[in-house]
């Protein structure tokens, strides 16, 4: 479909027109596209809350958040998820690692005339996500503060119940690591959580969360002025309505989540098809350690063995998927590339065969949405004589489930913050052992080194650990990693500059982008 | 007794039924708002701590008591996903859905009537034929495919009407424009029905013996067929209507969530998903109030139309 409606021929040649015009006026053709107007229309899901305190997703609420708000860290864009400054210019640990003083910007002023941020709103954004009364979803990441200090105006004190290494990324640009202001809480009263008050790039202009959040730039922003005046999301629920509007002009930024839309957008030439090339989520099937025969590390390599993860992602996930070996994905902190089990279905037999492991039956508790993968697992493992009964359960039942012991082996979905600690201490310290936690695997073999990794302060030194970490437990395979998912969107031809990707959203970094008709 | 006094009567028990099937449905369904909202990673404290600020620790007949008495009291709670008042939220988003479903009605007898009646006048030819295909179609076509192919049809390809969304408030022209898709999606399962129903009432009126008689006094055959037929041919189909809104605030749930529009329909489906027990309460409970009223009005309108029905 490349014929042009009349409308387009129009615009191009008009367009045309006047470029050539200000061409021979020696006006430079920049002059031209600036003109067009700067507003981005963006499908999204529906959010629950904009509130640091409230809000739970990283994708569609903090791709939204990391717009209006900021927070004293945030991740580095692209490939490689380092801590960097956000609003505050650096940190000291002192005290054997128990207590984190943090520098603040200085020319920083809140949305809407409410005043400079200061040590003040540190104080009183995180204690407020602490105060039971809030009933903040994200009170567990601020677990280990014991209490916030204001030393002045631009710096704060965090002291700690224990040393924690990890503790930064508490205070980066995930969930309630997001800034509020004292001042606007006390001015704007309920509105408060509704209508965010921040200190980003762009600021709350229209709320209704199941319906549309109008976004419009910030004069005043301390950082590099965007281009667009003004980001729209509005919330489209149903894939097929999103992809019509899209077609149709009405949207100009989407989420395509299957790959017969990918195929599709991939061929047209209207549009552009944009992959991202960073993703902080992974899905993995976990072993029960607890059960026989799943005990036996030969057993579990023998299904490391005995699964072909390229032949499922080619099937289910083509240019939207990756490979992976590691527990944990690239570009946080201490990933390396560990030891990769070959598809090797004779290894497998053998392996069992050594195990004393016989016609094995077993079950593999999954949820609805990846049925596909679970049925190629299913046929691959026949082929080495085991039999896998799929028992298919929803969403809600399998989040319960992954806080069990019921399952053999269970599809896992690991969406984090992008922290090492974040992806190991959870699910394979033996202290989340369910029902405390969700190490759903019953590990324990790397408990020393996840505790040791807390503690190092030394970037280097502790990135080490992680590695050796992530080594020994692709040597155990109390879980097989099977793909990154990456989110993939699709552009409209004129919007320029959206091609760095960020954590934890997975998604572009929109305040970059530019419009260019 | 008064004729309010009776729907009261009838109303409040029917409402309290209806709550307290879908309070027992709700938690049978696997899975509660503490782990929804908290996700696959929950720590156990972090549920437990969640659970017991909702309330959700306590024993199943011990909630159910406090719901009802709170339902009663007219405290119907507020959403745990937005903390702001459940019933408030409902009537912001119901104006929306009454909309859908009163354009959708207007359809209904838009089509429905007219396409009946001429489908029993000429009975057996090829415009009765044709009107029985096409309502075999619709009845038989899932709504949330027949929204999507409406809109590929006639947003898409012909770009008639927007894709999604309710329209500019304030602009009823573009609100009417954001009507007409969803509404007709919503109308096209009941225009079969309704159809249907106006066919065989009509062929049934037809061949009573007043309908010979104004003949035979020579009036003109639209006469005969509007006023002597079609009057009381459409005492049931009145019924059918008045039943049908009921099941319209159903299908609105579907055709919201595909047209993207603002509304109950939409609110009820996030909440299920999120297991917002007390907003999914709430919307349910008023579309159950809503579905008792029209019934009720529906008889009245069945009194008026047809004196010898007295209730």
């Amino acid at each position: 479909m490349t014929e042009l409606s009349r409308r387009q021929l129009f615009r191009t040649a008009a367009g045309a027109g006047a470029g050539a015009g200000m061409l021979t006026l020696g006006l430079p053709i920049d002059v031209f596209a600036a003109n067009a107007p700067q507003h981005l229309v963006v499908q999204s899901g529906a959010l629950n809350s904009l509130d640091p305190a409230h809000q739970i997703s990283a994708g569609d609420e903090g791709r939204v958040a990391i717009l209006i708000s900021n927070a004293l860290l945030r991740y580095a864009a692209g490939e490689n998820f380092a801590l960097q400054p956000d609003l505050a210019t650096g940190f000291e640990v002192s005290d054997g690692g128990k207590t984190y003083t943090f520098k603040l910007r200085q020319d920083v002023q809140w949305h809407r005339g409410y005043g400079k941020f200061t040590a003040k709103d540190v104080k009183f954004s995180i204690e407020r996500i602490l105060n039971p009364e809030t009933k903040s979803r994200n009170a567990g990441q601020f677990k280990d503060v014991a209490g916030v200090e204001v030393v002045d105006d631009y710096t704060v004190r965090f002291r700690l119940k224990e040393p924690s290494a990890v503790f930064p990324h508490a205070v980066a640009t995930f969930r309630g690591g997001f800034l509020m202001s004292e001042a606007a809480a006390k001015a704007q009263g309920e509105e408060f959580s509704k209508t965010v008050i921040g200190t980003g790039p762009f600021m709350v202009e229209k709320a209704v969360l199941d319906q549309e959040i109008v976004l419009k730039r910030n004069d005043a922003f301390f950082g590099p002025k965007p281009k667009l005046e003004q980001i729209t999301f509005k919330v489209i629920r149903e894939g097929g309505t999103a992809t019509l509007a899209f077609d149709r002009g009405q949207l100009d930024l989407i989420d395509i989540n299957d790959r017969e839309a990918t195929d599709r957008y991939a061929k047209s030439n209207k549009s552009r098809l944009m992959i991202s090339n960073v993703t902080t989520g992974l899905y993995l099937l976990t072993f029960n350690l607890s059960k026989a025969p799943f005990d036996k590390k030969e057993v579990r390599q023998a299904f490391q063995h005995a699964i072909n993860k390229k032949a499922i992602v080619d099937a289910v996930y083509a240019q939207r998927g990756r490979v992976v070996d590691t527990v944990m994905p690239p570009g946080v902190e201490g990933y390396t590339q560990v030891k990769s089990y070959d598809y090797n279905p004779e290894k497998a037999k053998k392996l069992l065969a050594d195990a004393g492991v016989k016609d094995l039956k077993c079950t593999l508790t999954v949820p609805t949405t990846y049925q596909r993968e679970a049925v190629m697992i299913q046929a691959q493992l026949k082929q080495v004589g085991i039999t896998l009964e799929i028992k298919l359960i929803d969403r809600p039942t399998w989040f319960r489930s992954l806080g069990q012991s019921d399952h053999d082996i269970i599809w896992n979905a690991h969406f984090r913050a992008p922290a090492a600690d974040a992806f190991l201490f959870p699910s394979y310290h033996s202290s989340n052992h369910p029902p405390k936690g969700t190490n759903c695997a019953f590990y324990a073999g790397a408990d020393d080194l996840i505790d040791k990794a807390r503690v190092t302060f030394d970037d280097k030194e502790r990135a080490a650990i992680y590695a050796e970490a992530l080594k020994r437990i692709a040597e155990d395979s109390p879980a097989i990693p099977l793909t990154l998912e990456l989110n993939t969107y699709v552009v409209q031809n004129y919007v320029k500059n959206l091609s760095t990707y960020r954590v934890p959203e997975n998604a572009p970094a929109l305040e970059m982008a530019s419009i260019e008709k | 007794m008064g004729l309010l006094t009776r729907f009261i009567f009838q109303a409040v028990p029917t409402l309290i039924g209806a709550v307290t099937i879908l309070f027992l449905l709700l938690r049978m369904i696997p899975g509660d708002p503490a782990q929804a909202m908290l996700g696959a990673d929950a720590t156990a404290v972090d549920l437990a701590r969640m659970r017991h600020e909702l309330g959700l620790d306590q024993p199943i007949w011990v909630q159910y008591g406090l719901y009802l008495r709170d339902f009663l009291t007219g405290n119907w709670g507020n959403s745990i996903v937005s903390k702001t008042p459940a019933l408030d939220r409902v009537l912001e988003a119901l104006p929306d859905t009454l909309m859908l479903c009163g354009m959708a009605i207007v359809i209904i007898i838009g089509i429905s009537l007219p396409a009946g009646v001429l489908s029993a006048v000429r009975r057996d030819s090829w415009v009765d034929y044709g009107v029985s295909v096409a309502v075999f179609l619709l009845m038989s076509m899932p709504q949330f495919w027949l929204g999507l192919l409406l809109l590929l049809v006639l947003s898409y390809w012909l770009d008639w009407f927007p894709i999604f969304g309710t329209g500019d408030a304030g602009d009823p022209l573009s609100i009417l424009h954001h009507l007409v898709l969803p509404a007709l999606t919503l109308a096209a399962g009941f225009l079969g029905l309704v159809t249907r129903l106006t066919r065989s009432s009509m062929l049934e009126v037809l061949g009573r013996e007043y309908v010979r008689t104004a003949r035979a006094k020579g009036l003109r055959e639209g006469v005969v067929i509007v006023k002597h037929a079609l009057r009381n041919a459409l005492l049931p189909v009145v019924t059918v209507i008045g039943l049908t809104m009921g099941q319209l605030l159903g299908g609105a749930v579907i055709v919201e969530v595909v047209f993207a529009r603002a509304g109950v329909g939409t609110m009820i489906w996030d909440a299920i998903l999120q297991r917002d027990y007390p907003q999914v309460q709430a919307a349910v409970a008023v579309f159950a109030a809503l579905f008792i009223t029209t019934n009720f009005l529906t008889d009245l309108l069945y009194g008026l139309l047809n004196p010898r029905i007295k209730i």
